[in-house]
């Protein structure tokens, strides 16, 4: 019975966990975000959910995640991963590697998020250089069916600093909630700077 | 056990006892009886339950409803079983990277775009195909149910177990369990009797139509192989050689490879292979299929399947994917590798542009930047609106 026992221990650490506490993030106030020097200064509230999805990395959210999720990750050294494994043994994560070329990042960003998230496809739409935190960074757009077959867009924002990675990602259904908050994410990007 | 899904099984408490045929007709397919409708009540609920689900799974987005490569399958499926029992079924293609097809009792039919790239041929596909539809011909589902619902509420735990591994270990999109088992199918576990007979029915099939029964065991023999390389590459043992655990559903890998190669041998005639067949009909998708395995982070298994894909003989489109994994990976080395695989793949068709990006890239992150800098310039040359020209452009400040 210990094999059964074993399985019956996995299936209640899959089912969905008790509703997540989060905390308000004040408007109009600097903020650091994903343990590093990096901050913003959002002009509306924000919820910050509690549990991390990985150890260099924040999310927020509006309505809740699903309908609009907003990851920081900061400080991003060579041989991490962007999120907390979720099968390290089976679906390891790729890591990052600080000599990866910017344009390189939204195939690392697709495979991080295919793993973590479970998506089922994902195409990017656009690569654009940008400015992030100063720098000479990278932009870039998707579409990802999520694994609830639902269709989402995302905008990514990220910089290698000194060989670590800084990023702000976006990502929501594509009917109506994306461009609904797009004009907060990009607000949230532009105030982002190092602490 | 990966025949049928990625999870490690321990659910099938029940095991039914078919007998296999006797000996000198065991390849024989008996007649078929014709389009079966649910009896009694057991039978009218599961039903139910299925049709509820192919609902929602000819709605989703996730299945790829091309044409042409649904004709493909379904004529591969009509072939392996005959037109009468290919009427029985509905086939759905699944985009999702991982080796599996199933088949509930409804004859709803989910065969997922890892199983078709993996697959070396029609006579390879056919010999999954025809093992599924002879678990469904067989009714094996539906015994597997009556037993289990005799145990309590077992069911319900291979719900949750499925919804998981149908999840890929993502949680992120929440609790969608009845979505998600709709869309990549419950995992029906089979006794190691029931295995053995839908073997031998499927390898009735393969005779009949004429493939050759070996491949069978080669697809098969592929899976473990592929498994021992993703194990290899991650630093874990192989797990071929395993026992028979006490609640193991399936023969183990390396029984099941040996019992495979045993019945092709005595299954007579058939040497139907379809190897560019089967080629022709997955290039327009093969792309966006490797697309989706590089991005599964599985160099050992990856490299593997590619090694296998291209054989004797290399195609662009391999080639190609091989390099964007060694890019991927990105030791020096590799990088070394990848540029010349994308080399290999612009010998074989000099219209693949991408080739010239991603040789452009791999040469500038392993520091040639003069030559790195003439690939890319070619490729914005040849495809100036690429979505990222811009990021490009700028990286070798034009």
């Amino acid at each position: 019975m210990r094999k059964f026992g074993l399985l019956i221990a996995a299936a209640l650490l899959i089912a969905p966990g008790s509703a997540m506490a989060h905390r308000l993030i004040d408007a109009n106030e600097a903020v650091t975000v994903a343990r590093s020097d990096m901050a913003v200064v959002p002009q509306i509230e924000w919820n910050r959910i509690s549990q991390r999805p990985g150890s260099n990395a924040e999310r927020w959210t509006l309505d809740g995640e699903l309908l609009n999720d907003v990851l920081f990750f900061g400080e991003v050294a060579s041989g991490d991963t962007l999120f907390r494994e979720v099968n390290r043994r089976e679906m390891p994560l790729p890591q990052f590697a600080s000599d990866m070329l910017l344009v390189d990042l939204p195939d690392f960003v697709e495979s991080s998020l295919r793993i973590a998230k479970g998506s089922s496809t994902f195409t990017t739409t656009s690569v654009e250089p940008t400015q992030f935190l100063g720098q000479g960074g990278v932009r870039f757009e998707f579409e990802t069916l999520g694994s609830d077959d639902l269709l989402r867009k995302g905008i990514a924002v990220a910089t290698i600093i000194d060989g670590e990675l800084f990023m702000m990602l976006y990502e929501a259904p594509s009917l109506y909630f994306f461009d609904r908050n797009r004009a907060d994410f990009e607000q949230l990007v532009s105030s982002a700077h190092l602490g | 056990m990966r025949w049928l899904g990625m999870l490690a099984g321990a659910m099938s408490l029940a095991v039914s006892a078919i007998p296999a045929g006797a000996q000198d007709n065991e390849f024989v397919v008996p007649p078929y009886e014709g389009v079966y409708q649910p009896l009694d009540s057991d039978e009218r609920g599961l039903w139910g339950l299925f049709d509820e689900q192919e609902r929602k799974l000819r709605d989703a987005d996730v299945v790829i409803r091309d044409p042409a490569l649904n004709d493909y399958v379904r004529g591969v499926l009509c072939r392996t079983v005959g037109e009468e029992r290919c009427g029985a079924v509905r086939t759905y293609i699944v985009r999702t990277p991982a080796f599996n097809a199933s088949m509930a009792p409804n004859g709803t039919m989910r065969i997922y775009s890892g199983l078709l790239l993996r697959a070396r041929s029609e006579a390879e596909l056919a010999s999954v195909l025809g093992h599924e539809f002879a678990h469904f011909e067989m009714r094996h589902g539906l015994h597997g149910y009556r037993n289990s619902r005799t145990s309590g509420d077992i069911l319900a735990w291979v719900s949750v177990l499925g919804a998981a591994a149908a999840n890929w270990g993502g949680s992120s999109y929440g609790n969608n369990s009845d979505l998600q088992i709709a869309i990549y199918g419950d995992l029906m576990r089979y006794g190691r009797n029931q295995e053995r007979a839908a073997d031998a029915l499927g390898f009735g099939y393969l005779a009949k139509a004429g493939f050759r029964a070996g491949a069978a065991a080669d697809i098969w023999r592929a899976q473990m192989d592929e498994a021992d390389h993703t194990n290899a590459d991650r630093g874990r043992r192989s797990r071929r050689y395993d026992g028979v655990a006490f609640f193991s559903s399936h023969p183990t890998d390396l029984e099941r490879a040996d019992t495979l190669s045993a019945l092709a041998n005595r299954v007579p005639g058939g040497h139907y292979e379809g190897l560019n067949q089967h080629r022709l009909a997955i290039a327009p998708w093969i792309g966006e299929f490797l697309k989706d395995e590089l991005a599964l982070n599985d160099f050992g298994g990856t490299d593997y399947l590619i090694g296998r894909l291209i054989g004797d003989e290399p195609t662009a489109d391999l080639l190609y994917a091989r390099g964007g994994l060694y890019r991927g990976r990105g030791h020096p080395r590799d990088l070394v590798n990848a540029a010349q695989f994308y080399r290999e793949a612009l010998d074989l068709d000099p219209d693949l542009h991408d080739a010239w990006r991603g040789m452009g890239l791999a040469l500038l992150r392993s520091g040639e930047f003069a030559q790195g800098s003439d690939a890319l310039r070619t490729y914005l040359e040849v495809a100036p609106e690429a979505n990222d020209a811009a990021m490009l452009r700028m990286m070798i400040k034009e």
